[in-house]
């Protein structure tokens, strides 16, 4: 048993849960998934986000129903209970496979963009390889540790985020969103459907989250994400109005990095010019975020499937599969666009909700619930601790073989 | 390094390790210093003085006082001191001068244990009076300042407390300056030091323990608390750790700092430590634990978070609105300390389509001709700083003006006049510098100090991306971290809205009704009747 098993039973608030599903949220899609949309549903992609909405409740809505029968169990292990130890074990493989891939594609994506955008002439696996190192030292660190750089990633998102409205202003253009509705509606129909693989059907990580919300907080977490799933809503429609309004959507179904691209626009007094570099930074510590919580759903997930004492041993062997994984997974950013707005939703729509979805109904078929315990289990010393803290120390002599070699 | 999960982690005496050490300490103990553990004084006065000389090696400072005590010829007593440690004064009017004059009954009406009892009862008229009947006590009160009375034929002796001597008297703190406030400062005298907190909060519910520390210096430590508001689960710890700790000597609340942290590895400090008796009142109030150290003006608290890094007392005493400007100016001034040489590398290095253009071909003629690329030029000039700002602190006072005089003037304007270096990185250096002086506690700017060079090299080698990655780390090894329970970022993360008054900004007074929560679990109201602005009444 490792020397940390049992830290990834750490609680984090409903707050810190809404939060994270609103960086998971706009992690790499922010950048990306506007030009997909712009490229389907032209000057009406506003009007796809906005009908996306509801979905993103939706889905979630899944994930809460699953969590409300077994609401101390993840995916992994309340498969098992529900189809059987085997059948169980082969549904969360196909969770792991999906993860492993997410979590690829999503360095990929970061990578991509600093090679083409920030840094032209450094490797790309370099910028694979430093990006992994921060993020085996989070997800080594816990979930808690996670969600609480996520509180300040999301602080300074949203105050930087409304400093470039508020500086966008000046660019912006009312005509680029005529004629509205020309197509009549399918079109903006139509734009949701790269919105419901990605982000949408990775929001599945959640199974592996909602376990750890403490108690306490349980009542509170539906408005929570709630309230998460508007600000998502209101984020993305407002990063597409901002878009069309200010490239109009010629341009913004060209760019491969729409957002960025659009943070160029910006000229105040030529004082504050060219600061999308800002917006890269702040970019990297939401896709920082996303790919987090994918390797740790990834590894929790695994070692769940597994059942091994702690999901730790698995960060880096992990990483070791992920950066190579990037490299090959796309040829080029062409490829990637291809990828994403054509396959991806359909596997992510099948692991996201379909499978989800028939496991809910399976559950509720057979009357499934289970209230146990699914956290990892403790390691001896905590155990000790507890029980001898009164005495002053005097319980060392009976926690003296409970050193475990480090993981 | 990474922490345990549980809500008080660094337990670090479990295991077979903290065994190990302990038989060792006892040993050591047992072998060397404390030879006397246990011995009883010897009846013969004769055999305890010899006993004391040898033990002390004939040391010079340590004064015998024979003397006969009246109407008792044959009884002889002794006292004992250590010159300079007592009040020569006191000494004299109310030990000397009590014995000599007092009537003994005559010998053989009391034994010689009457005779002390009687010494104690009704001629000593020192505060503090104890028995002594081992070697082990004997020593201790000594070297505290004792002045010991011992008679012919007892086996007990009196320990009386004229502690006294030259110390340094209450000035103003050196370190924690303020324009309004309190003048005092600690001084390093520990009972000087309570009794300054004891003026501030005139309670009983204010709570000393006492403690002392250090194999062989025999350090008095105390730790004070509000009883009913601090963390009972943080003074248990607190105690434990304290308790553990086995070391030769306590010099400076450092050793301390250093020995009961949680975080051994990280360069952010979870000990806060303070010169102001006014700031420490206020962190009793809020429910945190004072850590006093004999012999040092510095006192520890407990458990101490980024926030109150940035937190100066005089913030209370001014306005809140100034208050909140000043916070939220030390923040800024933190982040330019820490990032700003390594953003006008990634800038100038990288990222130069930022500069605006009449600026960037300001900056490209100045660097022509400059031998160096920039982010070796801010290297080299921070390592100068550091090393100017070194010698500015070790060295006397007197030739300040001349290192003042060759790193600001030789250094500072012949560099770029020699064009080694070019004016840009030496302005930012320099700001640099100038905002690392603004926060108010000396430790938090070490950090910053440090992990500037960290920054420096990640932003010359991959401009802002690297920049952000740093910061990233940074950022999870602050959320990871712990002072004795309590998350170091709290109330930013975890979030608690409540306790965001005390923040970035200061509310006003007659906002901040609650106590900081997680810290004063049950008390939670700092204000019963709240005293709000009046309204003007409606017409």
């Amino acid at each position: 048993m490792g020397k940390y098993a049992g830290i990834n039973n750490t609680m984090i608030s409903s707050g810190q849960c809404a939060k994270i599903l609103f960086l998971f949220a706009l992690g790499s899609a922010a950048l990306i998934l506007p030009t997909a949309v712009t490229v389907i549903a032209k000057q009406d992609a506003w009007i796809s986000m906005l009908l996306a909405g509801p979905i993103n409740y939706f889905v979630v809505m899944i994930y809460l129903a699953l969590a409300d029968r077994f609401p101390n169990l993840t995916l992994a292990q309340y498969s098992e209970k529900v189809i059987g130890t085997w059948a169980g074990k082969a549904f969360t493989l196909t969770f792991v496979f999906f993860m492993l891939l997410l979590s690829a594609l999503v360095l990929r994506n970061i990578s991509d963009f600093i090679t083409l955008s920030v840094l032209p002439l450094t490797p790309l696996w370099f910028i694979n390889v430093t990006f992994m190192v921060v993020i085996i030292y989070g997800v080594y660190l816990g979930i808690e540790t996670i969600a609480r750089t996520g509180e300040i990633i999301f602080s300074w998102g949203m105050f930087v985020m409304t400093i470039l409205v508020f500086a966008l202003f000046s660019q912006f253009n009312f005509h680029n969103f005529e004629p509205f509705l020309y197509e009549g509606w399918m079109r903006p129909v139509k734009g949701i459907y790269p919105i419901l693989g990605f982000p949408i059907g990775e929001f599945v990580f959640l199974t592996a989250i909602l376990p750890l919300i403490k108690q306490e907080d349980r009542q509170k977490l539906r408005k929570h994400l709630k309230l998460s799933v508007v600000l998502i809503s209101t984020m993305s429609i407002l990063m597409v109005v901002f878009l069309l309004g200010v490239m109009g959507v010629y341009e913004a179904s060209r760019s491969p990095f729409a957002i960025y691209d659009m943070v160029k626009y910006i000229n105040i007094e030529e004082i504050l010019v060219r600061v999308e570099v800002l917006v890269a930074v702040i970019w990297v510590g939401t896709v920082f975020m996303k790919l987090a919580l994918c390797v740790y759903t990834l590894s929790v997930m695994s070692a769940q499937m597994l059942k091994l004492a702690t999901y730790r041993p698995l960060v880096a062997p992990y990483a070791f599969i992920i950066v190579p994984l990037s490299m090959i997974v796309y040829r080029n950013n062409a490829h990637a666009n291809h990828f994403a707005m054509e396959v991806w939703t359909v596997y992510s729509v099948f692991q996201g909700v379909v499978l989800p979805l028939g496991l809910l109904l399976v559950a509720v078929i057979r009357g499934k619930k289970d209230f146990s315990d699914g956290s990892f289990p403790e390691p001896k010393k905590v155990e000790k601790k507890a029980g001898g803290e009164k005495g002053a120390g005097g319980t060392s002599g009976g926690a003296a073989g409970g050193d475990p070699s480090p993981a | 390094m990474f922490g345990s999960g549980s809500y008080l982690q660094g337990k670090r005496k479990s295991g077979g390790k903290s065994d190990k050490r302990s038989a060792r300490a006892e040993r050591h103990e047992q072998e060397q210093l404390q030879p006397f553990a246990g011995l009883p004084l010897g009846v013969s006065l004769e055999k305890n003085m010899e006993l004391i000389k040898r033990e002390l090696g004939e040391s010079q400072d340590i004064i015998f006082r024979c003397l006969q005590l009246k109407d008792a010829e044959s009884t002889k007593a002794l006292i004992v001191y250590v010159q300079g440690m007592v009040d020569d004064e006191r000494l004299n009017e109310f030990i000397l001068q009590p014995l000599h004059r007092e009537d003994f009954p005559g010998e053989g009406e009391l034994s010689p244990k009457g005779m002390l009892e009687r010494m104690k009862n009704k001629q000593l008229s020192t505060g503090i009076v104890l028995d002594i009947s081992d070697w082990k006590l004997f020593f201790q009160k000594l070297f505290m300042g004792y002045a010991i009375i011992m008679l012919e034929g007892s086996d007990t002796a009196l320990g009386a407390s004229v502690v006294g001597g030259e110390r340094r008297g209450i000035e103003e703190p050196k370190t924690e300056m303020a324009i309004r406030g309190p003048r005092e400062g600690f001084t390093e005298s520990i009972r000087v030091n309570t009794s300054m907190i004891r003026r501030k909060i005139r309670s009983p519910k204010l709570w000393l323990e006492q403690w002392t520390i250090g194999e062989i210096s025999q350090t008095p430590v105390s730790i004070m608390y509000v009883k009913g508001l601090a963390d009972e689960n943080v003074l248990a710890d607190l105690r434990e750790r304290l308790e553990s700790i086995r070391i030769d000597g306590v010099l400076e609340s450092g050793y301390i700092e250093e020995l009961i942290s949680d975080q051994k590895w990280s360069p952010f400090p979870t000990v806060i430590n303070i010169e102001r008796p006014d700031a420490v009142a206020g962190n009793l109030l809020e429910g945190r634990i004072v850590i006093l150290i004999d012999g040092t003006p510095f006192v520890l608290i407990v458990p101490a978070i980024l926030n109150m890094f940035f937190q100066a007392s005089e913030d209370y005493y001014q306005r809140f609105d100034i208050a909140t400007f000043l916070r939220m100016l030390r923040f800024v001034s933190f982040l330019i300390a820490l990032m700003m040489p390594s953003v006008y590398i990634a800038i100038v290095g990288y990222h130069q389509e930022m500069i605006p253009t009449q600026l960037l071909l300001k900056l490209a003629a100045q660097r022509e001709g400059v031998p160096f690329p920039a982010y070796l030029e801010a290297f080299i000039m921070e390592f100068v700083f550091e090393i100017l700002r070194e010698a500015v602190v070790r060295m006397p006072s007197a030739a300040g003006n001349t290192i003042s005089i060759v790193g600001g003037l030789v250094i500072g304007q012949s560099v770029v006049e020699a064009g080694i270096v070019s004016p840009a990185v030496v302005i930012v250096v320099a700001f640099t510098a100038i905002s690392s002086f603004v926060s108010p506690a000396y430790s938090l700017g070490i950090a910053a100090r440090l992990l500037r060079f960290l920054l420096l090299l990640a932003a010359s080698t991959l401009g802002f991306y690297g920049i952000g990655l740093v910061v990233l780390l940074l950022l999870l090894h602050l959320s990871n971290i712990r002072s004795f329970g309590m998350p170091y970022l709290k109330p930013f993360a975890p979030s608690y809205f409540r306790d965001m008054k005390d923040t970035l900004v200061r509310a006003p007074m007659w906002l901040m009704r609650n106590r900081p929560e997680r810290l004063a679990s049950e008390n939670k109201v700092r204000q019963n009747i709240v005293i709000e602005p009046r309204k003007e009444p409606e017409q």
